[in-house]
């Protein structure tokens, strides 16, 4: 009962805050929201079991990704407010995708017939840290060279794009 | 791999560096291309000089790998060190490099500087390639590649109009012989199987091969040669290509390219003298171009053209001498190959050193008394005149380089192979001996002209200097090597049969006892020939008798001399039996493409205009409306779907994301169980 | 699992994407489009953990790390693109940028 409890407390939690980092007026205000999602993820993560996940979750975009676009905002937003061109927000082709793309997941999860038991997962809630190390650094091993090369790339071409216009 | 290959391996790989990095260099090439390509090609001297000086060690090295399989045949290519390999790779390491170190100077302040060094380093490489391979198939790729970087140095002079058609004349003149090369090759292959000489004289020996076939790719290969050898007819390309610069003449039309059709037909002797009638055609006509090529030679005044067609008469002796097959002469005209490398790169480089003096001043006839001008230009250039000449002391062995090869061939062609056609070869032993007599009196008259006599032209005369010391250098190995590189260096480097002559097996093997009075006759004739020819053309040029008896004789012989003069129309023969047929030709093919197919297409283009201009009536009223009912609507649907192109890309996700989730809705909708 | 289905997690899910979908159409400004698509990112890992807990198998987890190093590089590539359009154009709006224009 006390899972189901959580469950539900991330799950508004989760849902609400994107809600609002998508509609808020203020980017700022949106990229805190962002924020408190990434957090229930997380805690969404830590009910499924995946313990190594839900720490790896607040690492990366908590620590990582929302610094980054908080850099970001903070980097752009300093256009003097008569600049700015403000283009009328345009609501319903915004509600109609979002509509649509909820409608046809809905419909498919509900319209689908696991092959799995939907009431009862197969694994018991145990450390996933040694699997994922294991499959790491047997089975995708080479995806994970190519991640670390990718990322490798990433840092240069970034550094490289950023400092592009500044000379 | 053994030593010996490694050093073979270096001595071509070096070339080859200094090009590519002179290519590399980009701007910076003018400033560093001659100290790279003087450098790589000392380092390919060295290991040259190494590899000579342990010949007794190296010979008969060999190195293949398998390059490629095709349709389950392995072609095998590879490295093979003999007495002919040897003796032609310190020849060409060692001229390129004087050449080198005499460019230096002589091209200096040259807008194409970097360009000229890349493509003789090059060129040195593919000669080099072509000297080590040890199979046809490689020797083909240098010798094509030795084409294209002698085409791009004739050429260097590009924006000369007589340059790049000279250029252009040589590689066409050349790919004429290429063809017979080529179809020899496709024959042999045909027949044994492979290209690799010990397989093809195996083979050959062993009666694989038909007899006919045999002469037909002996003269296939002649054929090549004759191109790239600069023997009649196709010798027309050698006199043009002194458009190049000097130091190319030197290298290419003198020591080395020209040298490559020599080669090609000593390195398949073993092969050819299997066919009497292509040895007796190969001896022909190497005979016929010495003395037609020097006949020219008397005529000519520019001191640069001399030495042209004094290359093409050298190259027909080589010939003559290969064309007997026997073992003496084979090696008298490998060993006049390489005594000839010496002293026409001399004489060419002596001719630059001239010209460079005279400040590019090639016409003899405003020359005159340059000796106090230029005393080691002149030494060096009577050192290599002695040379050609085959100066030395007749039944001894003392003389200049020249003498003793000169000696060889003709003792080789009075001995004949003893088979059927011995006197023929006893008629061209005389052929050449008045060809000799020629080329002395040729060679000195170039001589008299240009350092005795009376200055013809103050003004070049006053301005006249020695050159630098690197033009010097140069020109002083090459002289002392013109005098000293006759002595002993046939029967080290060419022990024609023997303990290492099994690649030219099958020829008649003469011993020593049985030429002796060949040799008597011989030395009788280069020595009358030597001597009968100095003596006239000093007589000739230098006493006011010999001067009024030389117009009288020119007056006498006049219409032989015009026409010597006029190279005996060989470029108008050329021009009126193979150019103009083919432009005819091709003018024919244009006029049956023009107005008979053209004709016959034009005739039932009509045909359909008349039924088309039928059908337009229809066609306005009918369809063209529908059509243009159809136009306006992909017209209008055009510019609706163009107002969608806003450029937003809020739009566009929109649109992509919508369509996908739109779709998926319905598919779900309609699939609904 | 206490009375929760596959498909909770799987609806919580598709809110996210929806959710994402939404913000990255209603926003003008660039790094609003980014945070829509972090969204989305980040509900295809919701389903994939949910799907490996149920399959009682680490993989499904292994491509969530996968997918959330993918969004890093994303996230660092797109907000070095947006500084350098953003010094171009002095503009993050999406709006303003209209090379694509037909």
């Amino acid at each position: 009962m006390g899972v189901q409890i959580a469950f539900w407390l991330f799950a508004i939690l989760v849902a609400g805050t994107a809600l609002y980092a998508a509609v808020a007026p203020k980017i700022v205000h949106a990229a805190f929201s962002l924020m408190a999602t990434f957090f229930g993820v997380a805690g969404i993560y830590a009910i499924l079991g995946s313990d190594f996940l839900a720490v790896t979750q607040v690492l990366v975009y908590v620590g990582g990704i929302m610094v980054l676009i908080v850099f970001g905002v903070l980097l752009t937003d300093r256009v003097p407010e008569e600049y700015k061109v403000v283009a009328p927000r345009r609501w319903l082709p915004a509600l109609i995708a979002g509509g649509l793309c909820f409608a046809a997941i809905a419909g498919a999860l509900k319209s689908t017939v696991w092959p799995i038991s939907s009431s009862t997962p197969l694994g018991d809630a145990t450390s996933t840290v040694e699997g994922i190390g294991r499959s790491l650094l047997t089975d995708y091993l080479i995806p994970f060279e190519f991640a670390s090369i990718l990322l490798l790339v990433v840092l240069v071409g970034a550094a490289r794009l950023a400092r592009g216009q500044v000379r | 791999m053994q030593t010996g290959i490694v050093l073979a391996l270096v001595i071509c790989a070096m070339p080859l560096l200094a090009s590519l990095v002179i290519s590399a260099l980009g701007k910076n090439a003018g400033k560093w291309c001659d100290k790279v390509g003087i450098g790589a090609m000392f380092v390919s001297l060295a290991a040259s000089v190494w590899l000579t000086l342990g010949h007794h060690e190296f010979i008969g090295q060999k190195w293949d790998f398998e390059w490629i399989t095709v349709a389950g045949h392995p072609w095998r290519i590879g490295i093979l060190l003999d007495g002919m390999t040897f003796a032609l790779l310190i020849v060409v390491t060692l001229v390129s490099f004087l050449v080198h170190l005499f460019s230096r100077q002589y091209m200096h302040g040259d807008e194409r500087f970097a360009d000229f060094f890349r493509w003789i380093g090059f060129f040195t490489f593919s000669m080099l390639v072509l000297v080590i391979s040890d199979n046809l198939l490689t020797l083909f790729v240098a010798w094509e590649l030795m084409g294209l970087s002698s085409y791009k140095l004739i050429g260097h002079y590009f924006k000369k109009e007589s340059a790049y058609l000279a250029c252009k004349k040589a590689f066409m003149t050349t790919r004429v012989g290429d063809v017979g090369f080529f179809l020899a090759l496709l024959a042999l292959y045909l027949h044994t199987g492979s290209l690799q000489y010990s397989e093809i004289f195996e083979k050959a020996h062993a009666g694989v091969i038909p007899a006919v076939t045999i002469t037909w790719i002996s003269l296939g290969l002649f054929m090549g040669s004759m191109g790239k050898s600069a023997q009649f007819p196709l010798h027309i390309w050698l006199p043009d290509a002194m458009e190049g610069p000097t130091p190319v003449s030197a290298l290419i039309h003198a020591a080395t390219m020209v040298a490559a059709g020599v080669y090609l037909i000593g390195r398949m002797m073993s092969l050819i003298c299997l066919s009497p009638v292509a040895l007796v055609v190969i001896a022909c006509i190497g005979a016929f171009t010495a003395i037609f090529a020097a006949a020219i030679a008397f005529t000519a005044t520019d001191i640069k053209k001399v030495l042209a067609y004094s290359t093409i008469s050298q190259l027909g002796f080589m010939f003559t001498a290969l064309g007997v097959g026997s073992n003496i002469a084979w090696q008298a005209g490998m060993f006049h190959l390489v005594t000839h490398a010496f002293f026409k790169a001399c004489l060419f480089l002596g001719s630059g050193s001239v010209i460079h003096a005279c400040h590019h001043e090639q016409d003899m006839t405003r020359m005159g008394g340059l000796r106090k001008k230029l005393p080691l230009t002149h030494l060096t250039y009577l050192l290599a005149c002695l040379s050609i000449a085959g100066f030395g002391i007749p039944m001894l062995p003392i003389g200049f380089a020249g003498f003793f090869s000169k000696d060889q061939i003709l003792m080789g062609l009075w001995q004949g192979n003893g088979g059927a056609n011995d006197d023929v070869y006893k008629t061209l032993c005389i052929v050449l001996t008045l060809t000799a007599t020629m080329t002395s009196f040729y060679m000195f008259r170039s001589y008299w002209l240009t350092f005795w006599t009376k200055p013809r032209d103050q003004k070049i005369h006053d301005h006249a200097h020695e050159s630098p010391w690197e033009m010097t250098t140069a020109l002083l190995v090459l002289g002392g090597l013109a005098v000293v590189a006759g002595y002993g260096w046939a029967n080290i480097f060419l022990p024609a049969g023997g303990e290492h002559g099994s690649l030219i097996e099958g020829l008649k093997e003469w011993e020593h006892e049985d030429v002796h009075h060949a040799h008597i006759m011989a030395s009788i004739f280069a020595g009358f020939a030597c001597f009968a020819g100095i003596g006239l053309s000093a007589w000739c040029y230098l006493t006011a008798s010999g001067e009024r008896a030389r117009k009288a004789a020119r007056a006498a012989i006049s219409p032989i001399y015009n026409a010597a003069k006029r190279k005996f129309f060989m470029d108008e023969l050329a021009e009126t039996l193979v150019i103009r047929p083919t432009v005819v030709l091709g003018a024919l093919l244009a006029w049956t493409d023009r107005d008979v197919v053209d004709g016959v297409v034009d005739s039932v283009g009509s045909s359909a205009v008349a039924t088309g201009e039928l059908s337009a009536k229809a066609d306005d009223s009918v369809v063209d409306g529908a059509v243009h009912a159809a136009a306006d609507v992909a017209w209008g649907g055009g510019w609706l779907f163009s107002r969608a192109q806003t450029g937003r890309l809020r739009n566009y996700f929109f649109g992509a994301v919508g369509t996908v989730a739109l779709f998926a809705v319905i598919v779900l909708y309609l699939t609904r169980s | 699992m206490n009375g929760l289905s596959l498909n909770h997690f799987l609806i919580l899910g598709a809110l996210l994407f929806s959710v994402g979908v939404l913000c990255v159409t209603l926003r003008r400004n660039a790094i609003g489009v980014l945070i829509g698509i972090e969204m989305m990112l980040n509900a295809a890992n919701v389903n994939l953990v949910a799907f490996s807990r149920w399959h009682g198998h680490v993989d499904g987890a292994v491509y969530a790390i996968f997918v959330i190093m993918l969004a890093a590089a994303e996230a660092a590539v797109a907000l070095a693109i947006v500084l350098n359009v953003f010094h171009h154009s002095a503009s993050v709006s999406t709006d303003d940028y209209t090379e694509m224009k037909g």
